[in-house]
């Protein structure tokens, strides 16, 4: 439809040509350096305040928090959560070493590689991320071979596993990230900031976790 | 797009009867404001960010097809591809070719009004395609077979009891024969249902909130997560939105994420932000084979360099409609138009033509509420006395009314006249009206007045006039 794709720009075109307004080299130099916005403070705490107000924000949308000295407890920090949660003891990790080399057998939890659709229905997935949000208490994930989004997404319950020097203050902080990974196709297919388990207020405007995704997220922070 | 906004005055009647529908205009019309005063109340900046959110969307329309143009590169450097579509004919057909390139029946759906402006749904239905959506509001309507009631709420006027109705005749070939009725269970009903679905279809369609020329990103907000499975499990993905999506750059994107869900639903954050773009690359896990962006016009390049351009900046938050004395009285449904409320009132016209929502920019008492709210300022009530222009000059008042403002231009001429008429008219209101609270109220208008007080009431006119106190040196 390379008609419809000329149509349309010679009318935005025209409507340049009436208005006189368009700078397209200045919006070609703010594509390659753009500039900096208004940040709201929030978006911005003391990096010696940013684990706090990353946790009290994770609480707010529904997470439950943990925390945890070295990787090489995070499987028994896992055992504890499905215990409480009256669950199995069978987790589903990506092919991420930060998790795969840990100790799961010796703390009682059997953890499967197994990664499609109907595995992973109603399960338990442990996942690394990229970053914690202090700003909105949302944790940010890139897909990649470490991480198929997938496991954030049909699991009935998500455990992400942070290093507390992964927490950063706003978008901007993820958005740095982001860029910094970029290779020839750009940025990495998905980019999600998970703020809390799944809901919906679709009926009645009530408040129901567990629409379509995680019912339960809990975060592992390792110091 | 399919517009019966003639029917306006009918719908609105029986929308003010309806009890039940007014329980659900009460969450529009109270609920989400305090929502959105507390939680914007908490954010210093708030209207700081307003003005940016202005600013950047001037600067992405005064520049869209730099911006186009770039995003259109870095979608295709990402491996994906940009289809552009000027009517919604194009757009269904170009949606068709992809879905039937995937070889495949079964289309899942994430929540997009520019798909319902387009009907889409309809469109692939009629050729054989199995369409569901996925967020559970619209999921609800598409089983009643209605329009969305509200562009965030879209379902918000139906009670549990309604949608019990709706999943107990829908559900049934699926073996769920037991009637359900608690919220909690018609969400885990339509999860179990709809997840079945997610893991069998072939074709995932989303919209998109933003589109980011920086990145190639395009952006989606939900709360429930199905626009991510949406995007995530079927071999494609497909994307259709409105070309005014785009927003220039990763930082000007977060002037939105921190306004939107406040304006929206009072919410600090949606919980499930994702930027997507392009199909699943080599080192990926998982994702889509394919990933295609359709590009739609229909109409908004007319609406560029005219003096409702400024309503390209809106970004579909749903805050003009809750803060709508008319939308919060009548409800979404009544305007018949996927676009309702005050965006509505100026959208419809552009997207659709004067004559066939003529009636919806006369729906409203120009208060100026939803300027007040709209998070990108755009000003609603001079866009609808442009559209109200427009009509008056197109001819497409109805005739009692243009003879009645005729009427009342020749009476101003005639001042002597004009005040014997009014003077007339308020004696006689005086005299059908009755005392309330130390005011009095006309609460039965005769003839043509009737439509008036058949939902408010008239207050009569004080006496004497301000014209006779002036004249006996009472007022100055
Ligand atoms: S016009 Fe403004 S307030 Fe209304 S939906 Fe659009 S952005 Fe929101």
């Amino acid at each position: 439809m390379s008609n419809a794709r000329n149509a349309i720009f010679a009318k935005i075109k025209a409507a340049d040509a009436k208005r006189g307004k368009s700078s397209p080299a200045d919006s070609r130099a703010r594509l390659e350096t753009p500039p900096a916005q208004l940040v709201p403070a929030m978006g911005k705490p003391a990096p010696e305040e940013a684990r706090d107000i990353f946790i009290t924000k994770a609480l707010e949308l529904g997470c439950t928090v943990a925390d945890c000295e070295s990787f090489a407890d995070v499987p028994a920090k896992v055992s504890t959560y499905l215990q409480e949660q009256d669950c199995p003891g069978q987790v589903h990790i990506p092919d991420d070493a930060d998790l795969s080399l840990l100790g799961w057998e010796d703390a009682g939890i059997a953890a499967s590689s197994q990664l499609d659709a109907e595995a992973l229905d109603g399960r338990t997935s442990v996942t690394r991320a990229i970053a914690g949000v202090a700003e909105t208490g949302a944790v940010a994930v890139a897909s990649s071979s470490k991480h198929p989004v997938s496991l954030g997404l049909l699991p009935d319950r998500h455990i992400f596993v942070l290093k507390v020097d992964e927490i950063k203050g706003g978008y901007e902080d993820v958005w740095r990230i982001g860029r910094a990974a970029k290779d020839n196709q750009g940025m990495s297919r998905a980019l999600n900031l998970i703020g809390g388990p799944s809901r919906t207020g679709d009926i009645e405007a009530t408040l129901v976790m567990g629409a379509h995704g995680p019912r339960t997220v809990h975060i592992i922070l390792v110091s | 797009m399919h517009v019966t906004s003639e029917k306006f005055q009918d719908n609105a009647k029986a929308a003010i009867d309806d009890d039940q529908l007014q329980a659900g205009l009460f969450i529009f019309g109270k609920i989400f404001p305090l929502l959105r005063e507390a939680t914007a109340s908490k954010l210093p900046e708030f209207e700081a960010l307003r003005d940016s959110a202005r600013d950047i969307k001037i600067e992405a329309l005064n520049n869209l097809g730099t911006y186009l143009e770039a995003f259109e590169d870095r979608v295709e450097e990402a491996g994906g591809r940009v289809h552009w579509a000027r009517t919604a004919e194009e757009a269904n057909t170009i949606v068709e070719q992809l879905c039937e390139e995937s070889g495949g029946k079964d289309i899942i759906k994430s929540k997009s009004m520019v798909t319902e402006e387009l009907e889409l749904n309809d469109h692939l239905i009629g050729k054989g395609y199995n369409v569901v959506e996925t967020d559970l509001g619209e999921y609800i309507i598409q089983l009643r077979n209605e329009k969305p009631f509200h562009i965030v709420g879209p379902a918000l006027h139906l009670n549990a009891g309604q949608v019990s109705d709706t999943f107990y005749e829908a559900h049934q070939k699926y073996g769920r024969t037991e009637r359900v009725e608690d919220k909690v269970k018609l969400v885990e009903e339509a999860r179990i249902v709809l997840r079945e679905r997610f893991k069998n279809a072939d074709v995932g369609i989303t919209g998109a909130n933003f589109l980011v020329a920086e990145t190639g990103q395009i952006v989606l907000v939900t709360n429930e997560g199905n626009a991510d499975l949406t995007a995530t499990l079927p071999k494609r993905h497909i994307v259709v939105t409105g070309i005014e999506k785009v927003v220039p750059t990763l930082d000007d994107l977060s002037v939105f994420l921190r306004i939107l869900a406040r304006s929206a639903t009072g919410q600090d954050t949606s919980n499930y932000v994702s930027l997507y773009s392009g199909p699943r690359r080599a080192r990926d896990a998982d994702g889509p084979e394919s990933f295609d962006v359709v590009l739609v016009d229909n109409g908004r390049t007319d609406m560029l360099g005219t003096p409702v351009e400024e309503m390209l900046r809106c970004i579909r938050c749903g805050a003009c409609l809750n803060s709508c004395p008319v939308f919060t009285t009548v409800g979404g449904q009544s305007y018949g138009s996927v676009y309702s409320g005050p965006m509505g009132a100026v959208w419809t016209p552009a997207l659709a033509s004067v004559s066939s929502a003529a009636k919806l920019p006369n729906a409203s008492s120009f208060c100026g509420k939803c300027e007040e709210v709209c998070p990108v300022r755009i000003p609603l009530p001079s866009m609808m006395r442009h559209w109200r222009e427009k009509e008056f000059e197109a001819h497409l008042t109805p005739s009692g009314q243009r003879w009645g403002l005729g009427v009342w231009a020749w009476l101003g001429r005639h001042p002597s006249l004009y005040r014997a008429a009014t003077s007339i008219a308020g004696m006689g209101l005086r005299l059908i009206a009755k005392g309330r609270r130390g005011r009095r109220f006309v609460t039965a208008l005769p003839f043509i007045g009737r439509g008036w007080t058949q939902s408010r009431d008239l207050a009569a006119p004080a006496e004497p006039t301000f014209l006779s106190q002036y004249k006996e040196g009472r007022r100055r």
